[in-house]
């Protein structure tokens, strides 16, 4: 009996590692690019995911290796020592937060490894490549256009991404520095909305009862948009003020889906660098010279231009 | 048959065999690198797999003794947070020097395991709430210490000593965690196998009446198998702030579950009174190596966490006697 339930055991095992080997049949590629995820539960961040695997089918020799952090240190820490064993020709991280994950990207630097960091920066000059799209550009472009929309005079509302996070605090000063010049336009009410659409809602549906008249609402993510777009709608106000959102993600919970629908005015691309990743990759491994930071351009989209970003 | 009588009479062989078939299959279906060498007995990845489960490691440890005990600790993760976060602040802002920020994080280890064994013992409450209540308060008080904020740590002046460095070094290519872990679950182990203490500890988890009447002082045994879990928690919240270099309020989260899977795939019984600090040490190992040969794989997230669910159960259905023998009797009563 004993013996039979150690063998069942074994081959319970061996049938699971077998399951494991059948999808690592392919030919040895060139090149293997690893790229370390933070958090893949996040749309923007699954997008990315999606762009860079698209971009990488353009490239037969390379092998794209995703690992994800879960929003994890430590975790993120050992997925790229995972990819050190690997043996991986080029390494590209997002990082979850810059401190604990400095120290194993400047060991892989170090190894003669080239680093292509995206999005958020580590303390520290060991990469090759920094892409990463300007929040406070981005607010800026947001600020002109609600501008133009209200023709220099109005009412706004505005829903912070997380308080004490960079890329809200950017987007709030962006914002200010697109409407200067225009006094007639004045923030009447603020608050933090964590990324979260639920939030965004909750702050609206406040918003509504206290002010009869609201002409804008500029909230720093698309969802938080949609949340207030919501309550705009339920207490049937939606068509006296205009929605502005950020990212401009596809598909269909995507901001430029909300743009379509006429739900929000406009949305303003924050692009992920995904594909550019892969290509600034590809020259980097074929030795070619790249630079040191590269700043993805933002887009405005609305109802002219959204159905081109579907 | 040798092998299936010893596997029998000695509880703690089941798991170091289930480690040892682990490692051969991951041997057999690692990845090769360009060299054609196995990447997966590369000496860097055994010392990573070894570092990556020292902290989980080192808190099953102390779940060990609260599980055979009876009780159940879900506040180690939280524990961890709050150790993590004044190892950061003790050595940065309060300026403590390395000895005394240790003795603080350890302490507030301590004191919370003292907290969550009293409230259990005195307040006759389950240890799953009390423990559940500390899970809650522990992270709220490290929150509170840091504003919301995780601190980080760097060096030279007004900053952390030198001394704190000896956590990330390396002794002969084996990172120090790595001893830590080892030096714990040797020294547990000998606390658990060899002393009046660990044997009491195993009386109350198997009979908790009959050891009363023994004349047990049982509400102070179960206080100290508390204090043990949170001493232990704080140790793996000062390693992992030096790990990461950063105290973070935040982390820690779900480590509890971590911790008792690993308990549980190492044979210790969640009804108490059986267990063993070798097997919970397989079990700790049984995870890492697999989370380990997953990652080599480049496994993507979502098999990886099916997987796990699957071998947990494997796991422990293979080896546990109790379950062979509940299966006989349901089998045996319906024919």
């Amino acid at each position: 009996m004993k013996i039979n339930s150690i063998l069942k055991s074994i081959s319970f095992f061996l049938a699971v590692f077998l399951i494991l080997s059948c999808g690592d049949k392919e030919e040895v590629k060139k090149y293997v690019i690893g790229f370390s995820q933070c958090n893949s539960a996040e749309p923007w961040r699954e997008a990315m995911n999606k762009e860079m695997m698209k971009e990488a089918e353009n490239y037969p020799e390379i092998e794209l290796l995703i690992s994800d952090g879960n929003q994890d240190n430590s975790k993120q820490v050992a997925d790229i020592e995972n990819f050190l064993v690997r043996e991986i020709d080029l390494l590209i991280v997002s990082p979850n937060e810059a401190q604990p994950l400095t120290a194993i990207v400047e060991k892989v630097y170090n190894q003669g490894i080239a680093v292509i960091v995206l999005d958020r920066k580590i303390l520290s000059e060991k990469y090759t490549t920094f892409i990463g799209a300007d929040n406070v550009i981005i607010g800026e472009a947001a600020g002109k256009y609600a501008a133009e929309l209200l023709n220099g005079k109005g009412k706004i509302i505005e829903i912070w991404g997380l308080k004490g996070s960079t890329p809200a605090q950017e987007r709030h000063d962006g914002f200010i520095k697109g409407l200067a010049g225009n006094p007639g336009i004045e923030i009447i009410y603020e608050q933090d909305g964590a990324w979260l659409r639920r939030k965004g809602r909750e702050i609206m549906e406040n918003a509504l009862q206290r002010f009869s008249n609201i002409d804008l609402v500029y909230a720093h993510n698309d969802p938080m948009a949609m949340g207030a777009y919501l309550a705009a709608q339920n207490a049937g106000r939606e068509n006296e003020i205009y929605f502005l959102g950020i990212d401009a993600l596809p598909g269909a919970e995507g901001g430029v889906q909300a743009v379509v629908n006429n739900q929000l005015e406009a949305t303003f691309l924050y692009p992920t660098g995904g594909s550019l990743a892969i290509k600034t990759a590809v020259k980097i491994l074929n030795n070619q010279e790249t630079e040191k930071n590269i700043t993805l351009e933002t887009e405005t989209i609305d109802s002219s231009n959204a159905e081109k970003y579907l | 048959m040798k092998l299936s009588s010893a596997l029998h009479n000695k509880d703690w062989l089941k798991p170091v065999f289930g480690v040892t078939i682990i490692f051969i299959l991951c041997i057999l279906f690692s990845p090769e690198s360009s060299k054609g060498s196995i990447i997966f007995l590369k000496f860097d990845n055994l010392t990573n797999v070894l570092r990556q489960v020292s902290e989980i490691g080192i808190i099953s440890i102390g779940m060990t003794f609260v599980i055979i005990a009876g009780g159940i600790d879900l506040s180690v993760g939280s524990v961890l947070a709050l150790s993590a976060t004044l190892t950061a602040f003790g050595i940065m802002d309060w300026q403590l020097g390395f000895t005394f920020t240790i003795i603080l994080a350890l302490f507030s280890g301590a004191s919370t395991g003292f907290i969550n064994g009293a409230v259990t013992a005195f307040g006759k409450m389950q240890s799953f709430i009390a423990t559940l209540a500390m899970m809650t308060a522990a992270r709220g008080f490290a929150l509170f210490i840091s504003d919301n904020n995780s601190r980080n740590i760097g060096f030279g002046e007004n900053a952390a000593p030198d001394s704190f460095r000896i956590f990330t070094d390396s002794f002969a290519g084996i990172p120090l965690p790595v001893f830590i872990f080892v030096a714990v679950t040797i020294a547990f182990n000998i606390l658990l196998q060899k002393t009046r203490f660990g044997r009491y500890v195993f009386a109350i988890g198997s009979n908790e009446n009959a050891s009363k009447l023994a004349g047990l002082k049982v509400n102070r045994i179960r206080i100290y198998t508390f204090v043990v879990a949170g001493l232990l928690s704080a140790l793996a919240g000062i390693i992992h702030t030096a790990q990461l270099l950063q105290g973070n309020p935040n982390d820690g989260v779900g480590f509890e579950l971590d911790a008792i899977a690993a308990v549980v795939i190492g044979g210790t019984s969640l009804m108490g009174g059986k267990g063993s600090i070798s097997g919970t040490f397989a079990g700790v190992l049984i995870i890492g190596l697999l989370s380990n040969i997953l990652g080599l794989h480049g496994i993507q997230k979502d098999f990886q966490l099916m997987l796990k669910g699957v071998i947990i159960i494997a796991a422990v259905f293979i080896q546990g006697n109790s379950m062979n023998y509940e299966w006989k009797k349901l089998f045996t009563k319906r024919s």
